[in-house]
């Protein structure tokens, strides 16, 4: 089949672009090493979750000189090594438009909803999918974890996957017949799917920069955060700790664009919605929005409304996208994953 | 009253104008233009209707009026335009300073007694007594103890004296690494005299008082902004009310010096390092730090595995995890996954037809060697073997079979014994195998290290190259225990060479006057190489490379089955020597000068030969004058000739005597595999 033939001559190169490694977009915090900056700074980086050189680039000074051990003189050493490995200035549109045109894309299992999203998620950005209960959130979160290990060409991303699971609806059989569905091997699809359950909102946060860490380790293609909200709206409670509540969710949602940009992971969040029960909206048909307020919504490039269609099937919408028209497709969701909805 | 009467037409007209003009971007003008459409209808229908009926026809329009008038976020909103008019004001208070001086007399009696009964009275006598210490000056200059309270009818404000006690102060007063100068010297009094501060009283008997001190320059406008003289500090709330709006602390702040060093920020940004959850390393090795990894991620087949077993609890087996969450007991028919963990490479999931579709598809041979591997590996020190795996030669510069000259024999067995039976190993099993242990012995110089190098380069095996100093240690049975770890590592990265130099000094004659130490090392060397332990199977090949033959031990001798003896170059090789040297170097030697020069230097090792090179090549920078040493060129060097190679054979002997050689040769008869 041509797929397992391509699948096995891409074994081979994505071996051998292991070993040469010298297509990686990021580079590692070891580069900094040599000339001002000593070994022990570089530890101590990486001691405080700085593990690529982009990392380091793109922080305030400020915050680097929050690290212990790291004076004013010494983030001025490290911010100007790592501007000569990071290009932060500006390019021609020509060159934007053939960077976006190698950008890869993954595919969801449903061909209707690639072409409504242009040819599969995005790396490299956000993607929020929001929905009320049964809408398939979930469901599209365990197929993207199995497409995102096919290789390129087949619509994937050739990375492994974290997945963020705060509310324990992870389940690994789904990833199995999904596995089985596109003809791969069900261990080693489990093996590249990393887990770890989130119990609070900070927990959560440090596990994104135990992600971070993890990402420099071997190649990652999909980060998910299955939900982004879900712990903070039990976390802070009330009006009174809304401010905190906006405030961490920024910086959680700021480190997530942080490892898009680093890494190139494709970052996928799932979001809850809440009714509106103030008499405004008592009209319109679906009175409920997402959570999260204005943080989450300019935080995520992409957002993805999901409702429930008849039976098996669902309607996903475009509520937000710098490039996207907003538009409507319908998937279902089947025993071995996502599809396309049978009419 | 005389009303003109409206016309049908004109209201409509005029109705419909105004209905129209409304803009909803501009609520007030829309306000306008609803009121006058309400007029003009409550005009229009009086003319005909009555009063009751004319309501009940107005009622929509009030609707949508009163509704557009009540709008929150239109006219209902007076704050707007109060805060443009504010954000264009300058907050100039902040950068005021005081106009008095340090020398001002006032600053003499900066804290008097109120009148009036005291209601604290405390065994010093009353309130008055208290002198607050210079720490209680920033509560006084503005800032608030603790954060801004959500809901401030729970917590009262704290007084000054509970601030005192608490460990923010001491917290903050630690952080706040200010200059030296101190206030100490203002506050203090003994309890007995005034209870007035002084500049110049002597130092406080108190050990309470904590230090915390102000610079100078700071304590001006520190004292200065809030300072109201002649009030007493149990009046602290209103000369603190007084500058709220000066120093208004964000939440989440809890101290700060007006013009000091900036805020002490509550929560520190997301670069804390991170530690899992247990606070108490500092140094983390990388080791420690992916425990803390796959503590808190697993890979989803480990989570699979979890959940199964939740599902389905045997008591006759009882599942124990361990750190890696292994299964001690494996359960029927699933076979554990391999050793890829949450740090693993990707792997992509190629399916491939020979394996079955399993839950854990399992049944190839690669995975029960892989967990053999682990267990062989288990029991030996991981620091052993991560000391051995850097051990692991990662070639430096290729070195092909061609580099070295002459040496065809000693060539040509070692082709046989490493290269072929890695090309057919189905040729060369059996008997045939190839053999475990080569030793090569001859003078130094004649290239057996460099047959190493070539081996290393041109095999596809994995390269150890071990001297005595990566298997010594200080601890008593290290020794013996690197040994086993070199080879159970070896015998892990299949197929393995170990190049040994200098073997001569590991494995020479146990005798009893030697040191123990070594003793043990030896004698695990010789079990390891061919001992109870060894499988027939184990592709490892062991090449030592000693100047001494005569010194090693005999049962090292019979397991190096191959003993080849690296003679110096005959004439052929010194040729090819010679010419493969200067080939980098510009030259002017013909063949038959070549010829000659290989002809009178019989008896030189390859060494010697590289030497006699080098010493020639320095020629014609010799001929150079001192003098151009700075301006010349690389290019204009004169290339070499036969003359400067007849001055380096007078400075350049052999360093290998013809008695030396005697000896190699009678060992190689004895024990050699040459013909």
């Amino acid at each position: 089949m041509a797929l397992s033939a391509s699948m096995s001559s891409c074994a081979d190169t994505v071996a051998t672009n292991l070993e040469e490694d010298d297509e990686c977009s990021y580079h590692p915090v070891s580069k900094l090493q040599g000339g001002n900056i000593s070994a022990a700074d570089v530890k101590k980086l990486s001691d405080a979750g700085y593990h690529t050189v982009e990392s380091i680039a793109f922080t305030p000074k400020r915050h680097l000189m929050a690290i212990k051990g790291i004076s004013e003189a010494k983030a001025d050493k490290i911010m100007a090594e790592a501007t000569k490995f990071v290009p932060m200035g500006f390019t021609t549109a020509t060159a934007a438009h053939q960077k976006r045109s190698e950008l890869v894309q993954l595919t969801t299992g449903s061909k209707e909803l690639d072409r409504l999203l242009g040819g599969g998620i995005e790396t490299g950005s956000i993607t929020e999918i929001f929905g009320e209960f049964r809408s398939g959130k979930t469901q599209i979160c365990h197929t993207l974890a199995v497409t995102c290990q096919l290789p390129i060409d087949d619509g994937g991303g050739e990375g492994k996957c974290i997945y963020i699971d705060t509310e324990g609806s992870f389940r690994p059989e789904r990833l199995i017949e999904t596995a089985k569905r596109f003809n791969m091997n069900s261990t080693d699809v489990l093996d590249n799917v990393i887990v770890a359950r989130a119990f609070n909102s900070d927990h959560q946060t440090q596990l994104l920069l135990l992600a971070a860490a993890l990402m420099t380790e071997s190649r990652f293609a999909l980060l998910i955060v299955d939900s982004a909200m879900a712990l903070y709206r039990t976390d802070f409670c009330g009006r009174g700790e809304l401010a905190a509540r906006q405030s961490h969710l920024a910086r959680f949602l700021r480190l997530l664009l942080r490892l898009a940009d680093e890494f190139g992971v494709a970052v996928v969040i799932t979001n809850q919605v809440v009714a509106q029960v103030d008499g405004a909206a008592m009209f319109s048909a679906d009175p409920k929005k997402p959570v999260g307020g204005h943080i989450m919504a300019h935080s995520s490039t992409t957002r993805l409304y999901l409702r429930k269609g008849r039976g098996e099937t669902r309607i996903c919408k475009v509520y937000d996208s710098p490039c996207l028209p907003e538009a409507e497709a319908m998937f279902s969701i089947n025993p071995d994953g996502i599809g396309d909805a049978k009419e | 009253m005389e009303e003109s009467k409206i016309d049908d037409n004109d209201f409509l007209y005029s109705y419909q104008m105004n209905h129209f003009k409304e803009d909803p971007r501009d609520p007030f003008a829309t306000a306008n233009l609803k009121r006058k459409n309400i007029a003009l209808s409550l005009a229009y229908s009086n003319q005909s209707l009555d009063n009751a009926t004319s309501c009940h026809i107005l009622h929509d329009q009030l609707d949508s009026y009163f509704k557009l008038v009540d709008d929150r976020n239109g006219i209902n909103n007076f704050a707007k335009a109060t805060l443009d008019l504010v954000s264009n004001v300058k907050n100039v208070s902040k950068s005021w300073k005081s106009g008095l001086s340090i020398d001002d007399p006032r600053w003499k009696n900066p804290w008097k007694p109120m009148t009036g009964i005291c209601y604290n009275p405390t065994e010093s006598g009353h309130c008055g007594n208290f002198i607050p210490p210079e720490s209680a000056i920033p509560i006084f200059l503005g800032g608030r103890g603790t954060p801004r309270d959500k809901n401030e009818n729970k917590q009262p404000k704290r007084l000054v004296s509970e601030y005192f006690e608490s460990d923010q102060m001491k917290k903050s007063a630690a952080a706040a690494d200010l200059s030296s100068l101190s206030l100490k010297d203002n506050f203090q009094t003994k309890t007995k005299t005034s209870l007035y501060s002084q500049y110049h009283d002597g130092p406080s008997t108190s050990a309470e008082r904590m230090e915390i001190s102000v610079p100078l320059k700071r304590r001006h406008e520190l004292m200065s902004s809030n300072f109201v003289p002649k009030k007493n500090f149990s009046s602290y709330k209103e000369s603190k009310s007084g500058f709220d709006e000066e120093t208004e602390p964000k939440s989440g702040i809890y101290h700060r010096f007006p013009g000091g060093k900036g805020y002490y920020r509550k929560s520190k940004p997301l670069t804390a390092p991170l530690r899992g959850f247990s606070q108490e390393n500092e140094d983390d090795s990388d080791d420690a730090r992916r425990v803390t990894f796959e503590n808190h991620f697993k890979t989803a087949g480990q989570e699979l595995k979890i959940s199964n077993q939740k599902k389905q609890p045997d008591n006759s087996r009882r599942p124990v995890y361990d750190d890696n969450q292994r299964n001690q007991y494996q359960p029927t028919k699933k076979f554990l996954g391999g050793k890829r963990t949450v740090s693993s490479k990707f792997v992509p999931p190629v399916k491939n037809n020979s394996q079955e579709e399993d839950f854990y598809p399992r049944g190839s041979d690669v995975n029960d060697v892989e967990q053999e591997l682990d267990e062989r590996l288990k029991n030996i020190e991981p620091r052993m073997v991560e000391l051995i795996k850097n051990e692991i030669m990662d070639t430096g510069s290729s070195i092909s079979w061609d580099d070295i000259a002459g040496l065809q024999f000693a060539k040509t067995t070692i082709q046989e014994i490493v290269v072929w039976p890695m090309l057919r190993p189905d040729i060369f099993t059996g008997l045939r195998r190839p053999p475990k242990g080569i030793l090569l012995f001859g003078p130094p110089g004649t290239g057996k290290t460099l047959i190493g190098k070539c081996i290393a380069s041109q095999s596809k095996s994995t390269f150890f190259s071990i001297s005595a100093s990566s298997l010594t240690s200080k601890w008593i049975g290290d020794g013996e225990k690197m040994v086993r770890a070199l080879f159970a590592v070896a015998r892990c990265e299949q197929p393995a060479v170990v190049f040994i130099d200098e073997i001569d000094s590991l494995l020479s004659q146990r005798s009893d006057t030697e040191h123990e130490s070594s003793r043990r090392i030896k004698t695990e060397f010789l079990v390891q190489l061919d001992g109870a332990g060894t499988g027939e199977e184990d592709r490892i090949l062991v090449i030592g490379a000693t100047n001494r033959p005569q010194e090693l031990d005999e049962a090292a001798r019979r397991r190096l089955v191959k003993r080849l003896y690296i003679p110096l170059p005959d004439q052929e090789a010194r040729n090819q020597l010679v010419t493969n040297l200067m080939k980098l170097e510009r030259n002017s030697l013909t063949p038959e000068e070549v010829e000659k020069i290989s002809t009178l230097t019989d008896g030189y090792s390859g060494a010697d030969m590289k030497n006699l090179c080098q010493e020639a090549c320095l020629g014609p920078i010799r001929s150079i004058a001192s003098t151009d040493m700075f301006q010349i060129s690389a290019d204009e060097v004169r290339p070499v000739n036969i003359d400067d190679f007849m001055v380096a054979l007078k400075r350049v002997k052999s360093s290998v005597s013809d008695q030396d050689l005697e000896t190699y040769l009678k060992w190689d008869q004895q024990y050699g595999s040459g013909f």
